[in-house]
């Protein structure tokens, strides 16, 4: 009742805004399904040749067991926010540095993402646009949106997601044509071992579901959204078996691995009339909506962990940095091949730990309280607020520590 | 200290109108504007083996004003032609391109170009010079209906007259679809679809074969493997516009084009006629509607015409180690269209004698096909992506080496047809 108590107290707060659970959902989505429409599915194909849709599968069922050992993990930090729940667990120096590197997985992943899809979208649709107007205009919208708050974000991403999830149905259902079952076989594709070495890695898609517990704080119920989690993360994990499915129907082996953009291949085909040419444009524009919004909901938490670990009570004046950050990070690479195999890399190296993070900061959480325990004599799982390691946890209620005030 | 309100609010109001602005400059397209009136809409191409380089390019190109019916009826709206033929060697297809940009006020632009027809000296030598292009350049559509014509592309398209229709790519098109949907006699290939039967090896690409119906009344097209005299009518390749009045030809769809791909080649090495294209499309499950010539129960002689309304050709596959054996069970609704004579038959004999005839020419053609594509070592029935079903991992398939084994796989047909109708519900109380 106190923490509701507190919670009520802080939800006055208008400046990041709060979350209701239908928002949390969307979030999540967004954060998986955008990278269903660049590289990821080919990227798939590649390494599991069209048994690339089990590899998904099994991607996704990791990525239901990383999200569950977040939630566990932030059951027994229930009052603290992102920050202070690391630095209680792992202590002030690891838990900072484990926070730095959830930042820096956030905004290269988002910076990486937004440079394929704007180097995609200058290959496949404006070839005579330079890569930096895009990119640029990309970052310049998401960072108004991460300037403006976590509410406005969410609530633009709801209104979008209905034509982003549209476009997505439409371009799947309408290459319908270009589907044969048959050429999902040989069903196991480059070999079990090969589904399943990259089902484990391409589980890291869904290290973003960590954003769940970066989130908590930001909901209108105290509880953890467990179940919008969860929705988040199904809907996602839908959205990307379908594609995977989809994408391995179409295009043979190897030709499903040959295209970097299957689904722009999927959307050039889709004719309504004679002169109705480069239809692909309009999907690709809601695509550009569903990037923007990816990337302002990345913005938000990245400067969410960074306000948390400067505790400076505020994210705006890191908008601008943050946002530069990601725009020459995006700019590094010198081709999108180049880019493509970063964010590969960026996934498999950077998502994978950080979506099993979650269970190992559980069990450490678990090991210390049950010490602390020991020493008090209460239960290991009684003892989990107010008893932070570092300067600005100790003792203080949660609320105080939230960014953004 | 805080801003004002009224400051904070024009500020963001500001900031969303840069936005609007920002996007709409970037994502509107606005770099490197093109106008239709500046562009020459290349509407088909033809491709053929050129003399000093190595691709000679046909580009029809359509004068929008003539294109557009005229009131009275006639030619196109304007008077005269309604598109111009050019031709130009090159050392590839943008090569080509390029320099029949040269001889143009206005800048060639191919992304509504419906066809592609191949010559058929270079589709015999390697057509796939033609893929990559459509891969990798955006004007090149995917979506691009491809065929291969008997003789020159050049020559083809510059005597091309279309009947009916104005455009020749309407022509063109309207053609293949119709032989395609109505008569099932002719293939429908994209360039999408012939760039995957390219890459893998379960397929290989089947497409449209089209010849000039005034040369077929007077000579069939030549036999395979029969070395054809191209080229003596066709002006010298890169001199400009092709088309000689008088010499106007209407074309027609004679079968199929089958390809094989070897050492990296894509190969065109025969034909199939328009029946045997037939019993391909049945075997590949792409076939719509079409009708089958059977000799007529009874007195020898007489022929008629079944119309096949639905079929459906599923392979069953079995797999004994290297040892494959397929069945196609076929299954076949159709109609008794016409009969010659004078019979009005209507008993069940007669009409399962019907159906017992159809089944065996049927069966007939469907062996006939695949042992012509067997000799021709192409499996342009797809059969490979039923077999590839009975293999569990990629290593397996591959090993396996499908395109040397489709010759040596037994392929069998279970066909059963239904004739519904055989034209009559009542019998005449006295025959005339």
């Amino acid at each position: 009742m106190a923490a509701r108590n507190e919670r009520s107290s802080y939800s006055q707060s208008p400046s990041l805004g709060h979350l209701d659970s239908k928002q949390v959902v969307i979030l999540l989505f967004y954060l998986t399904v955008s990278t269903a429409f660049l590289s990821f599915p080919a990227l798939v194909m590649a390494k599991a040749g069209n048994a690339g849709w089990l590899s998904m599968v099994l991607s996704a069922g990791f990525g239901y067991a990383g999200l569950w050992g977040w939630i566990r993990w932030s059951e027994t930090t229930t009052n603290k926010t992102f920050v202070p729940a690391l630095r209680e667990t792992l202590g002030r120096l690891f838990g900072d540095f484990v926070a730095l590197l959830v930042f820096s997985y956030l905004i290269s992943s988002a910076a990486f993402l937004a440079r394929v899809f704007s180097g995609g979208t200058v290959i496949g649709l404006l070839p005579e646009v330079p890569i930096e107007v895009l990119q640029g205009t990309l970052v310049i919208v998401s960072a108004f949106g991460a300037w403006l708050g976590l509410e406005p974000v969410a609530r633009t991403g709801v209104v979008l997601a209905p034509v982003i999830a549209l476009s997505l149905a439409v371009v799947l259902l309408a290459s319908y044509r270009l589907l044969d079952v048959r050429h999902i076989f040989p069903f196991w594709g480059l070999g079990p071992l090969a589904v399943a070495k990259q089902g484990f890695h391409g589980a890291g898609i869904f290290a973003n579901m960590a954003a769940l517990v970066i989130l908590k704080g930001y909901t209108r119920n105290p509880e953890l959204p467990r179940v919008a989690g969860m929705w988040g993360m199904s809907l996602g994990a839908l959205f990307m078996i379908l594609t995977t499915f989809v994408v391995a129907a179409a295009f043979p082996y190897p030709e499903s691995a040959r295209h970097l953009f299957p689904l722009g291949v999927l959307a050039r085909s889709i004719i309504l009339g004679k002169f109705l040419q480069r239809l692909e444009a309009l999907f690709t524009f809601s695509w550009f909506l569903s990037i923007a919004v990816y990337l302002a909901i990345a913005f938000v938490l990245s400067l969410i962990v960074f306000s948390q670990l400067s505790d400076s009570q505020t994210v705006r004046p890191y908008v601008f940095p943050v946002s530069s950050l990601a725009f020459g990070l995006g700019l590094i690479p010198s081709s999108i091949v180049h880019t493509v195999a970063l964010l590969d890399a960026v996934y498999a190296w950077g998502g994978n730990p950080v979506l099993w993070l979650g269970w190992v900061l559980y069990l450490i959480s678990r090991l210390v309280n049950r010490k602390r325990s020991a020493h008090t004599g209460a239960e290991a799982d009684t003892i989990q607020d107010g008893k932070g390691k570092g300067a600005g946890d100790g003792g203080k209620p949660a609320d105080q520590g939230r960014p953004g005030q | 200290m805080r801003k004002r309100p009224s400051s904070r609010v024009a500020f963001r109001v500001a900031m969303v109108w840069l936005l609007i602005v920002f996007s709409g400059v970037a994502l509107g397209g606005c770099y490197g504007m093109r106008e239709l009136e500046d562009l020459s809409l290349v509407t088909l191409l033809g491709v053929d083996k050129g003399k000093t380089d190595p691709i000679l390019l046909t580009a029809v190109i359509a004068i929008p004003r003539r294109i557009r019916p005229s009131a009275g009826g006639g030619e196109g709206g304007g008077g005269g032609k309604p598109v111009i033929v050019m031709s130009r060697e090159g050392k590839s297809i943008m090569h080509a391109l390029e320099r029949i940009d040269e001889s143009l006020a206005r800048d060639v632009i191919t992304v509504e170009a419906t066809y592609v027809i191949l010559g058929e000296e270079l589709a015999r030598e390697d057509a796939g010079c033609i893929m990559d292009v459509f891969t990798r350049n955006l004007e090149f559509r995917h979506t691009t209906l491809i065929a291969v014509c008997q003789g020159k592309a050049q020559e083809f398209l510059s005597r091309l007259t279309p009947a009916v229709e104005v455009d020749p790519a309407t022509y063109l098109t309207g053609l293949t679809t119709v032989t395609y949907n109505e008569l099932g006699t002719s293939p429908f290939a994209t360039v999408h679809e012939f760039v995957l039967a390219s890459t893998i090896v379960e397929s290989e690409p089947l497409v449209p074969y089209l010849v000039s119906t005034r040369k077929t009344q007077d000579k069939l097209p030549a036999k395979e493997g029969e070395e054809k005299k191209q080229g003596e009518k066709s002006g010298e390749p890169g001199q400009g516009e092709g088309g000689q009045e008088g010499e106007e030809e209407v074309v027609a769809v004679q079968g199929a084009a089958v390809f094989r791909v070897s050492d990296g080649k894509v190969k065109m090495v025969g034909t199939l006629d328009p029946k045997e294209t037939m019993g391909a499309l049945i075997m590949k499950g792409e076939f719509q509607r079409g009708n089958i010539g059977i000799s007529f129960p009874g007195p020898p002689g007489k022929q008629s015409v079944i119309r096949f309304h639905h079929v459906s050709a599923h392979p069953r596959v079995k797999r004994n180690d290297r040892d494959i054996q397929v069945t196609y069970n076929v299954r076949v609704t159709g109609s008794l269209e016409e009969a010659q004579g004078t019979t009005q038959e209507m008993s069940p004999q007669f009409q399962s004698a019907i159906a017992r005839t159809t089944t065996e020419e049927l069966q007939a053609l469907l062996e006939r096909t695949i042992e012509k594509l067997k000799s021709l070592g192409s499996d342009a029935v797809a059969l490979g992506l039923s077999v590839h079903t009975k293999f569990a991992t990629w290593k397996e398939w591959e090993e396996f080496d499908w395109p040397s084994r489709f010759p040596e796989t037994r392929v069998s047909f279970d066909v059963k047809v239904f004739v519904f109708t055989t034209g009559f519900t009542s019998k005449p109380p006295l025959p005339r």
